[in-house]
């Protein structure tokens, strides 16, 4: 598993899911908590969706802007995970 | 910065704003003018010397401390004053904190309890009093009470450890001390956002700072001309007007924190905004991400992720809902930890629960249904063609009408009062219905405009939008100065159209507060939760700048209908001002009991403005007429000379009823030739004070007509004060009549003169109501009748109150009751069958 597959995969999590059509340009470094494009309740959806697809699990401590505020951070926090 | 002018443009602008600041009077109670002055005095020296900014602000704190907290010489010598050094004591023990080494988090947060367990117990055993150690908790808990729990949680999470002074930097805000009620910063936001001082956080700083001044401005207006005092509420658009206000006055604590995210971002930590146009949330789910977003922040990170990642296997459904849910009852509590902080108190409330358990619900089904929503259509609704637009603003609609509802329950006197206002409105009718359909377009229209406009600023004007936000919000101040200076120029004007300004140019109560005040809803020092209402502050500053009659405890309980009597022998001093009692309980001189022939006794009865609250033994109005009389006339009666005494048995918050009552059990043996029954405006609001206090402490009510109406009026122990207001109904005013009919029949059978004086109230909220009550007492019950519903004429309340916070009469207010009262009494000597001569 390298990291751009992850990172496309996690991308096309964000915009089918989330983002849905919405006119918002998203690229592997686009803010996605810092600018509300996903809120607190997504961020769990998100981290459900990561355990499930990645078998990894997620400390409290871990969701957050540091770990997931962007595509290529969540994708090396994945990876880092492994 | 690339254009170090642009810089200077900013400082010049904050400066200016300073005036801003300091002419509105914005957070006077807390000096922020003082805070506020010396943060951009540092920032600015920081800028034109190239200092790194952060290095500054552990000077800056301790000048602030300094400066609000006193640095007293005497001969030369820096004198210790006992406040600041447990202030500076008990911060060197939290800050601790930071410099114990970071393995030894046990040994931190146990260090942490400690030290907060202690400050609170200080806080406990010293009570809400006046005492020197008072604000020293509330100092340090506003400092730390949740920085220091977002620190702990954070440090044994960091990556990699913050700098010593990011740390120090982090607890010591400066803004905290003129704004108690501050933000939570995220303690991992803080220490990676530091930027210094740049372009972007000069301009973000500047737009914070104004956008919380207009703001404040705006709760200004609301406050003093929007909201509708409770009793005067009668029609259905009457009650949707007052439950919108009172929701809307939160944009006291929303313009609060931007000020204060202004200032800590001109330090260079460049922290993001928090709130985010909450009365246009679109769903309670998204006014909850909208409202305080460093609050909502801090429970998600520190409650809701741990708690939902504990149940998370019962459903990702059920986890949501649970979490959302607990986390409302969370910030209940942290709520009341909160104001146990600021106030010393641990309010626990009907109305609270009321408000976070229904507030919680809410959003947890909303969450709830917008997940479910996602997962069946795949798709949220985020933004807008024009029908969405409206959409949004219909949802909108029905969000902001539930929480002003929410709001009021939270924000009002009683759940009783509450109620009696809502159930205005089954009142409805066309007219009515008409008028709240103009209100509810109205709000639609503007959050039209306002979801467009967020759809739109995406694209066209995101690059200039906050310059413009910026002119924007000093365009509206500077209008509102410029007006409120043309008032001042042209008074007639002031006193017209442009005096509808004036009101929010300072702190004041206003028309609903003042009843409330003098209700006595507000009876204990700092009583309200509600940091919205002005009362809070007003609270605040008679707590940290005046005292009031009732904490210098010169009265104590009776247990009877006088509930309270004054002590004996009793002295107080308080700012070089001495107020004493005599042997008798007097505010007087000693009188002998048994009345020497050569006298003509006249007693006084009244209430606190009789009592010379705040004024020097021998210098209140009752006193000077006394010795003017004696002074400048000769009194005779057929011709032998009298010596005039005016005995004063004014005890501070007597009702007429009180007043009969000391009259019939205690004045009479003191053989009076005449009477001063002093009336004065608020009578009806008091009464059920009175009533009130009288049958929740369960004393006996051994009146026959007071024992009748609360049985009558079904009045029990449990009734709050709203509730006792109802119910007591047009009989609060039959209980002055026959206290003024009880003191009126003592009189005659003794063959005393009696004369109702009437005396406005400064800061009269129902003056007309009680002059006609003063005719009317006259009538029915022979009483001669002075009045001196002029008194002040020609002179503001502000010249003739004690102070800002206490609107009894000062000094010169006293002068001049009693040169109009002497006048009168030489002018109606006829009254006292007497003959007053000048010397």
């Amino acid at each position: 598993m390298n990291i751009e597959t992850v990172q496309a995969e996690i991308k096309e999590y964000v915009l089918e899911t989330i983002v849905q059509g919405d006119s918002v340009v998203i690229n592997n470094d686009t803010p996605l908590i810092s600018s509300g494009i996903i809120d607190s309740i997504s961020t769990l959806k998100m981290v459900e969706f990561l355990e499930g697809k990645y078998q990894i699990e997620f400390e409290p401590h871990e969701v957050d802007r540091e770990n997931l505020d962007s595509v290529e951070m969540i994708a090396a926090f994945v990876l880092s995970k492994k | 910065m690339k254009n170090k002018i642009e810089g200077y443009f900013y400082y010049l602008l904050l400066f200016f704003i300073g005036f801003f600041v300091y002419r509105f009077q914005i957070e006077k109670s807390f000096n922020l003018i003082s805070i506020y002055f010396l943060s951009i005095s540092f920032s600015f020296i920081a800028y034109v010397f190239n200092i790194e900014v952060k290095k500054t602000l552990p000077v800056l704190f301790l000048v602030s401390l300094f400066w609000l907290y006193g640095v007293r010489f005497e001969f030369g010598i820096l004198v210790f004053h006992p406040q600041r050094f447990f202030i500076l004591l008990a911060i060197v023990l939290l800050l601790l904190l930071v410099l114990l080494p970071t393995y030894s988090l046990k040994l931190k947060k146990l260090w942490f309890g400690l030290v907060m367990i202690g400050l609170a117990s200080i806080y406990v055993i010293q009570g809400k009093g006046m005492s020197t150690f008072n604000y020293i908790p509330y100092v340090i808990g506003s400092f730390f009470m949740f920085r220091s729990i977002s620190f702990l949680h954070e440090l044994k999470f960091l990556k990699k450890p913050a700098s010593l002074l990011d740390n120090l930097n982090y607890f010591l805000l400066s803004p905290n001390f003129s704004l108690p009620l501050f933000p939570i910063v995220d303690y991992k936001s803080f220490i990676t956002s530091y930027q210094g001082i740049c372009s972007s956080t000069l301009q973000k700083s500047t737009l914070f700072i104004c956008r919380g001044i207009f703001q404040l401005l705006l709760y200004r207006i609301i406050y003093h001309h929007i909201i509708i005092p409770i009793n005067e509420i009668h029609t259905t658009s009457q009650v949707v007007v007052y439950l919108a206000a009172n929701f809307m006055i939160v944009l006291r604590v929303i313009g609060a924190f931007h000020i204060a995210i202004g200032l800590v971002i001109l330090s260079g930590y460049n922290i993001p905004d928090l709130f985010n146009n909450i009365f246009f949330s679109t769903g309670f789910s998204n006014l909850w991400r909208r409202t305080n977003m460093y609050w909502k922040n801090f429970v998600i990170k520190i409650f809701y992720y741990p708690i939902y990642f504990k149940i998370k296997k019962i459903g990702i459904y059920a986890a949501l809902f649970i979490s959302t849910f607990i986390c409302f009852f969370i910030t209940w509590f942290l709520h009341t930890y909160q104001w146990f902080w600021i106030k010393g108190s641990f309010p626990i409330d009907l109305k609270d629960a009321i408000f976070w358990g229904s507030f919680g619900l809410l959003v947890s089904v909303n969450t709830l249904m917008q997940q479910k929503e996602l997962d069946r259509s795949g798709k949220v609704k985020k933004a807008a063609p024009f029908y969405d637009v409206i959409l949004f603003s219909f949802y909108g609609l029905i969000v902001f009408f539930v929480m002003s509802i929410l709001w009021s329950i939270w924000t009002s006197n009683s759940l009783y009062r509450w109620l009696s206002v809502i159930a205005l409105l089954k009142n409805i009718n066309m007219h009515e219905l008409l008028v709240c359909a103009a209100l509810a377009t109205a709000y639609i229209m503007v959050a039209s405009v306002y979801h467009y406009y967020q759809k739109f600023k995406d694209t066209k004007l995101k690059s200039i939008q906050s310059k413009l936000n910026l002119f924007s919000y000093l365009g509206f101040i500077a209008m509102v100065l410029c007006i409120y200076a043309a008032s001042l120029f042209a008074p007639s004007l002031g006193r017209s159209y442009l005096g509808y300004l004036i009101p929010i140019v300072d702190e004041k109560l206003n028309k609903a507060d003042l009843i409330n005040v003098d209700n006595g809803y507000y009876s204990n020092l700092i009583s309200t939760n509600d940091y919205c209402s002005q009362v809070w502050q007003n609270d605040y500053d008679i707590a940290r700048k005046w005292t009031q009659y009732n904490t210098m405890h010169m009265t104590r309980p009776t247990n009877n209908l006088l509930l309270v009597e004054n002590i004996p022998n009793k002295t107080y001093t308080f700012r070089d001002v001495k107020y004493s009692m005599n042997a008798d309980g007097m505010h007087d001189k000693p009188y002998s009991k048994s009345k020497p022939d050569s006298c003509y006794r006249i007693i006084i009865l009244g209430g606190s403005y009789e009592s010379g609250n705040g004024i020097s033994d021998d210098h209140d109005f009752i006193s000077i007429v006394e010795k003017q009389l004696n002074d400048n006339y000769v009194a005779e009666i057929d011709g032998v000379k009298k010596h005039i005494e005016l005995l004063n048995f004014s005890v501070n918050g007597y009702m007429l009823m009180q007043r009969y009552f000391i009259y019939s059990q205690k004045v009479r043996q003191w053989n009076p030739d005449a009477l001063f029954l002093f009336i004065h405006t608020t009578y009806y609001l008091r009464i059920v004070n009175y009533v009130n206090r009288l049958v929740s402490n369960g004393y006996e009510i051994n009146d026959p007509y007071l024992r009748y109406v609360i049985k009558k009026t079904k009045i029990s122990k449990d009734d709050d004060g709203g509730a006792v207001q109802n119910k007591l109904g047009y009989y609060a005013d039959s209980i002055n009549y026959y206290a003024a009919k009880g003191i009126g029949d003592i009189a005659h059978q003794d063959s005393v003169n009696l004369i109702a004086v009437f005396l406005p109230s400064l800061k009269d909220v129902c003056g007309a109501r009680d002059s006609a009550f003063l005719h009317n007492v006259c009538a029915q019950n022979k009483m001669r009748e002075i009045n001196l519903a002029k008194v002040f004429a020609g002179y503001t309340d502000e010249a003739l109150c004690l102070s800002d916070v206490d609107f009894h009469p000062n000094q010169k207010a006293n002068n001049l009751i009693a040169n109009k009262l002497l006048e009168n009494i030489i002018l109606h000597q006829d009254y006292f069958n007497i003959k007053f001569t000048k010397k």
